[in-house]
């Protein structure tokens, strides 16, 4: 595989990495309601990330 | 590949950080965590599929699961706040709601055959079923 695919896919998922990390941290001083309205937002985002997905 | 390790090893921390908490705020959790990990699963199906390492047949039944998970993510999360708001603190309400969760949520084992697909979903698959882990390893009475 092209060296530069390679860099690119390790660098998508160490950003992956970095905003799970990002999640930990952001949960811990946030409110069960505050984390569930989060999670609803995140999940509405899914929803079209995945239609986008879908029609690459 | 060194990437999937570094999500794993990240979701594993996810699931062991802070200490055991009341179901209802460890189901929110878990469920959010799911909702991170399909977030994280779209952009890397999307890296892949850009750089060739899947085709649109697989990139299609990944999405397809994704989009599974995420229905059965926002139906968990409602039946995890309607469990709260009828006043039930114990473990075994939440469990079983989590149970139904990770059951409407299972990946098919068709498409985990395939390892490109498996290595995308993996750590999706490990939210899903920590879920119930994390739910049964809560604070509370039974």
């Amino acid at each position: 595989m092209d060296p530069n695919l390679i860099v690119n896919l390790a660098l998508t998922a160490l950003n992956e990495v970095l905003s799970i990390i990002a999640h930990i941290k952001a949960q811990s001083g946030m409110t069960t309601e505050q984390i569930a309205d989060l999670a609803d937002q995140q999940d509405l985002a899914n929803k079209d990330a995945i239609k986008a997905l879908l029609s690459l | 590949m060194p990437g999937r390790k570094f999500v794993l090893v990240a979701l594993a921390a996810l699931f062991l950080s802070g200490c055991p908490k009341d179901p209802y705020r460890t189901a929110i959790q878990g469920s959010s965590d799911v909702s991170q990990a399909v977030s994280s699963a779209v952009k890397i199906t999307a890296s892949y599929y850009s750089t060739g390492k899947l085709n649109d047949q697989k990139k299609a039944a990944v999405a397809g699961e994704l989009n599974t998970v995420t229905d059965c993510n926002m139906t968990f999360r409602k039946a995890v706040v309607d469990v709260h708001n009828s006043g039930q603190v114990g473990i075994a309400a939440y469990l079983s709601v989590a149970d139904s969760f990770v059951h409407c949520a299972q990946i098919s084992p068709q498409v985990m055959g395939d390892p490109t697909a498996a290595n995308i979903l993996k750590s999706v698959d490990a939210a899903i079923n920590g879920v119930s882990l994390a739910v049964a390893n809560a604070k509370g009475k039974n």
